[in-house]
């Protein structure tokens, strides 16, 4: 079923619009709440509350590309649920390998100053700063830190070794990190 | 400013950005468990589960009973039972009270069942009554099994016959002495072929390779679901090929095919006397492989070696 399909029904309130949903998109929700929680039961019920998130948002909401809006949906649930569970005990987590390095895009990585300021242009930097990479080279970056996919994993879905995407991840966040710089972020 | 931040702003990127790199289908598969919810109403009660519909919760009460269950119920009464009606504990204790067969020196068995010494009372008659069937004293058939110890059970056909290689399609069988304590510790001792002439693996280049690459190409080791269905030796298998794989996983040692790659040498293995040591003797038949597998520990390993050294080297 075309997306706009699936979309309508979910205006017309009716729950076949949540199959619908679950038919085409279940396991790409799944595979995002599993990058993040890497727990089964976790991921299934973080899958669930998406689809309700998604029955309680549209309407009012009419998203244009369907899959990107219920990827950032899935994606939030899942880092909420991960933070709720995690609040506690950090470290060590697939999570936290990817916050760590993207901790190395920063300059003070401690530093509080002009936080929400900052928090609300980065989104925009950081679309900006993808626009300007070549499509295999967003395409890295976007899956190891929207993702949160393996390196691994990565190397297998673009057909590239291991070591050519943590270089290739490498070389992007350093470029990342001068072009925050050179916008102010976190000077 | 932290990296979480960032990792968080990430999900603000472009939809456009986030379809690109959309893993593909192949990837999805690998991670889904076919579960779909269809409805919304399931969709609430899935998403605000009560702890005990939480299935970690539940999967974890499941496991704590199961062990309690197996831990008072089971296993108390868990025996490996010989086709010949000997009993032998399942859990391996010759460190602590098993006995074993140390170089030159006769069987000590301190902690052992009285079953047990009553079973090996039992063979050394039996063993009194082969050698004088065979022509020699009693004293000197024992003189000859008390002083083999597990390693030199194995290197005895080594020591004895030394022959060429004439290739792998003659090889009937093959013994194979696995180290369960020393992470590499693999290696097969001898083999013989259908004329009955037994060849040392260690100078022969099909030891470690040809075995080797048999094994895996069989699988027989890496899942224990491929054990063969006709056992030749039936008397003699006491303990399945997927026992042996599960006291390797009990052991937490390195999956079997990589042990049987290690590399070490027959001087080595034979050194250390203190290893508990699992022989393992395939019998390589046109179309199956039978096997049979026994502890240094085992009362009746003498019977093995007769057994052995019947096969491959004449009656003693």
């Amino acid at each position: 079923m075309e997306d706009s399909n699936i979309i309508a029904l979910f205006w017309e309130r009716s729950e076949e619009a949540i199959a619908q949903t679950a038919s085409k998109y279940g396991r790409y929700c799944k595979y995002i709440a599993d990058s993040i929680l890497h727990s089964e039961e976790d991921a299934e019920e973080c899958v669930n509350d998406t689809y309700l998130r998604l029955w309680n948002s549209i309407p009012p909401e009419k998203p244009i590309l369907f899959k990107a809006y219920i990827a950032k949906v899935v994606r939030n649930l899942a880092l909420n649920r991960y933070e709720a569970s995690h609040a506690q005990k950090r470290g060590g987590g697939a999570v936290e390998a990817v916050v760590d390095e993207l901790d190395f895009c920063l300059s003070d990585p401690s530093q509080d100053g002009e936080e929400m300021e900052n928090r609300e242009a980065l989104a925009d930097l950081l679309d900006r700063f993808l626009g300007d990479l070549k499509p295999e080279v967003r395409k890295v970056f976007v899956r190891r830190y929207f993702y949160a996919a393996s390196v691994e994993e990565i190397a297998e879905s673009y057909g590239m070794s291991v070591s050519k995407v943590k270089m290739t991840l490498l070389r992007t966040r350093e470029k990342l990190k001068k072009y925050l710089e050179k916008e102010g972020i976190s000077l | 400013m932290k990296g979480q931040d960032l990792f968080e702003a990430m999900g603000k990127i472009s939809d456009r950005y986030i379809e690109e790199a959309a893993p593909d289908e192949k990837t999805l598969a690998k991670n889904d468990s076919g579960k779909n919810v269809i409805n919304i109403s399931e969709a609430k009660r899935s998403s605000r589960r009560k702890w005990y519909q939480n299935p970690r919760v539940l999967g974890g009460l499941a496991t704590a009973v199961a062990l309690i269950l197996l831990t008072v119920i089971v296993l108390p009464k868990v025996n490996l039972i010989t086709s010949n009606g000997a009993q032998y504990a399942s859990a391996p204790s010759h460190t602590k009270e098993g006995g074993s067969y140390n170089s030159g020196a006769e069987y000590k068995n301190s902690g052992v069942a009285k079953e047990e010494q009553d079973r090996q009372k039992s063979e050394d008659n039996v063993a009194t009554e082969k050698a004088t069937m065979a022509g020699n004293t009693k004293e000197e058939y024992e003189e000859e099994i008390k002083g083999i110890n597990f390693g030199q059970y194995a290197a005895f056909p080594i020591l004895s016959n030394t022959y060429g290689n004439t290739g792998t399609k003659h090889v009937s069988s093959i013994a194979c002495v696995v180290d369960l304590k020393k992470e590499k510790s693999v290696m097969n001792v001898s083999y013989t072929t259908t004329l009955g002439q037994t060849y040392s693996a260690k100078s022969s280049s099909f030891s470690k390779q040809t075995l080797s690459s048999f094994l895996k190409s069989t699988d027989v080791f890496a899942t224990g679901t491929n054990a063969p269905t006709a056992i030749n030796w039936s008397s003699h298998s006491d303990i399945s090929l997927s026992d042996l794989v599960g006291e390797y996983q009990i052991y937490g040692s390195a999956p079997v095919s990589e042990r049987l790659t290690a590399d070490l040498t027959l001087e080595e293995f034979l050194t250390d006397d203190d290893e508990e040591v699992i022989i393992l003797v395939m019998d390589f038949q046109e179309d199956s492989l039978s096997y049979l597998v026994k502890r240094s520990t085992d009362p009746d390993v003498q019977e093995l070696f007769e057994w052995y050294h019947d096969k491959c080297l004449g009656p003693p």
